[in-house]
């Protein structure tokens, strides 16, 4: 081999060398919650900021308690997944009744913490430590009036087999919320919002 | 003719040497750790065999797979049904992953085996991963992540409808699951495939005939109403309610077949190797539930684990034979390109080494049972104590108490028994 020869392919060698180096280095970057960023076709926080935007809203505007001037107490008994992904509904309806509370329109019972309200009155009044004034007065809890309560379904469809390079899935998901009255039963409110996205992976890699 | 040089021969044969070295490393290697798992599993203890996975590090990436399986199965007949169900996760998510067809592995195994890919899975066992993590997420009272799994089974099923077609257990574990939520239709839908693929119906008829009077497929669930066993006839004259509260039992019995070693030889040195189950001999198992009304029938059915692993592999069959044509002509053209440059020792060699890395892959999950049952026994509302599970097993009869429990209308119980030749796990 040649000098120059020698020399290029020397050069080319650092480069590769180079290249390898920089793919493969770790990065990481901040990103902000409201910035729209999806990996594949599956559910993720993207998603669920846009739900909660998109019902809340019309919570707030169009239902019949939007103008309800005596704060009406609700409980939510939770989205039910009737998707084919484990996914934790109870981060969307956290974050419904944030959005909820902040307007301040509306109280909440808290039905998660049933328990340890129980319990905790209970040691106010039967461990004899606590102070009688200070105890907590007992049967005094707000009844709630309505139950916010909703279902996530999907669908999913794959590309048919056939010869080619990467698979094109489609997933579309519909969250289907609803304000039901205790008193009367009856369906106040009811709302949805339907995401669809598609996506594709490749079928080879290295 | 120009003699070879002598340091020249001793580097060729140190290569050589390492190639076969490759070839025992690669040629039937199944990860220690697997082994030992497996044999203490099957020597009934099951906290050693989890004890023995325990560290991952241990196991080759190319059996990741197995891992997760094998002790996601194991963790599941301890009781720790969390546990396992996290496990069982893993492997959902890596074959998830395993889609991607990696070029660098298959040319790898172009010129020596399959072992060197990673383990996939037989399509009947990346579907019992979803029918085991539906049993696990039940047995927790977790129902909306059970229909989910359902959901995962059910793409499976639908990807693979003729090997699959068999698996009677969770075909039926989805109907269940579609019911707990009051989704009769779909429910209905899967009873009616049961029928579709059992050889005799009579097992989903009174399931098809209980949910097609209800919801409005009267018509057509009529049609099934001849194949309701007389045992079962109470259904067609009581009010049959959809909600009767049950004890469900998954009873898995025996072990299932593994892959073995099949070889044809083409002289001198051609070997064309592929995996086949074993034939196993297992015997099925019968359960009644001591203190039961006879009166009411319980639904049971049953999937042979070994015959659809065996209806899986065959359907992969052509692609195996694809791969080993193409693998043995490029042995052969390696091993003539060597013979073409060296005469004499080298090619033989090379030759030896290409026949005996010949290995097909025999990995599999071994830890399955040779069957699968599911028993839905009606029972009333109410305390239950003493309740007693008789299994009739190759004439032995074992009698297992069942833990007291509670139901509420409507409610189901879930509980799952292993049993093996001469002893049982519970839980």
């Amino acid at each position: 081999m040649t000098n120059s020869g020698l020399k290029s392919t020397l050069f080319l060698a650092i480069l590769s060398a180079i290249a390898l180096t920089v793919s493969c280095t770790a990065t990481t970057r901040t990103v902000s919650p409201n910035e729209e960023l999806h990996y594949d076709e599956a559910y993720d926080f993207s998603d669920k900021k846009k739900i909660v935007d998109s019902l809340v809203q019309p919570l707030l505007e169009t239902s019949p308690l939007a103008n309800a001037a005596d704060r009406p107490v609700i409980i939510i008994y939770g989205i039910a997944n009737q998707t084919s992904e484990h996914i934790n509904t109870s981060g969307i309806t956290d974050d419904i009744r944030q959005e909820l509370i902040k307007a301040g329109r509306f109280r909440f019972v808290n039905e998660t913490q049933r328990d340890n309200i129980a319990n905790e009155t209970d040691y106010q009044y039967n461990s004899g430590a606590v102070a009688p004034e200070t105890r907590i007065e007992r049967a005094r809890q707000l009844g709630a009036r309505y139950i916010l309560s909703g279902t996530l379904r999907s669908i999913e469809k794959e590309e048919p087999k056939q010869i080619r390079l990467t698979k094109k899935s489609l997933r579309y998901y519909s969250l289907h919320l609803e304000l039901t009255d205790l008193k009367t039963a009856l369906i106040e409110w009811a709302d949805s919002v339907e995401i669809a996205r598609e996506a594709s992976k490749p079928i080879i890699g290295w | 003719m120009k003699k070879p040089r002598l340091s020249n021969i001793f580097t060729e044969l140190k290569i050589l040497a390492g190639c076969c070295l490759l070839c025992i490393f690669f040629a039937g290697c199944t990860a220690a750790p697997l082994r030992e798992a497996r044999k203490a599993f099957y020597a009934g203890q099951p906290l050693e065999a989890v004890n023995a996975l325990s560290e991952a590090k241990k196991i080759p990436n190319r059996d990741r797979l197995l891992l997760f399986m094998e002790k996601g199965l194991m963790l599941h007949h301890l009781g720790r049904y969390e546990e396992s169900a996290n496990t069982l996760l893993k492997a959902s998510g890596l074959i998830e992953k395993q889609e991607v067809i990696s070029i660098s592995q298959q040319a790898a195994s172009l010129v020596t085996s399959e072992w060197i890919t990673d383990y996939k899975g037989e399509y009947s066992e990346r579907l019992w991963v979803h029918t085991y993590l539906m049993m696990n997420f039940l047995l927790l009272g977790k129902d909306e992540s059970a229909l989910v799994e359902a959901k995962q089974a059910l793409k499976m099923l639908e990807k693979y409808p003729e090997p699959l077609s068999k698996d009677h257990f969770t075909r039926a574990l989805i109907a269940l699951c579609f019911e707990n939520f009051r989704q009769y239709s779909d429910a209905y839908i899967e009873y009616k495939k049961l029928a579709e693929n059992l050889p005799d119906p009579s097992p989903a008829a009174s399931q098809i005939y209980r949910l097609g009077m209800n919801p409005g497929f009267r018509e057509e669930a009529e049609k099934y109403r001849k194949f309701i066993p007389p045992a079962a006839s109470s259904i067609l004259t009581s009010q049959s309610s959809l909600l009767n509260s049950e004890l469900v039992l998954f009873v898995s019995s025996g072990s299932a077949p593994a892959k073995i070693s099949g070889n044809i030889i083409i002289p001198p040195s051609v070997r064309f190797s592929f995996p086949q189950y074993e034939e196993r001999r297992a015997d099925d198992a019968q359960v009644q539930l001591a203190g039961f009304d006879s009166q009411t029938h319980p639904f049971s059915v049953t999937t042979n684990i070994g015959a659809v692993a065996k209806a899986s592999l065959q359907d992969r069959a052509s692609k195996i034979i694809a791969k080993e044509t193409a693998r043995a002509a490029m042995k052969e053209a390696m091993a003539r390109a060597v013979e073409r440059k060296n005469e004499g020792i080298l090619s033989v060699l090379v030759r030896a080494a290409f026949f005996l890395m010949e290995e097909p892959d025999t990995r599999c999950w071994e830890t399955l049972p040779a069957f699968l049952k599911l028993f839905r026994f009606p029972i009333q509302p109410g305390k239950h104590q003493n309740l007693k599970a008789v299994i009739y097993q190759n004439g032995v009869r074992k009698d297992i108490i069942l833990p007291p429990f509670s139901l509420s209308p409507g409610q189901k119980y879930y509980y799952q028994i292993r049993i093996s030749s001469g002893s049982d796990i519970g839980n």
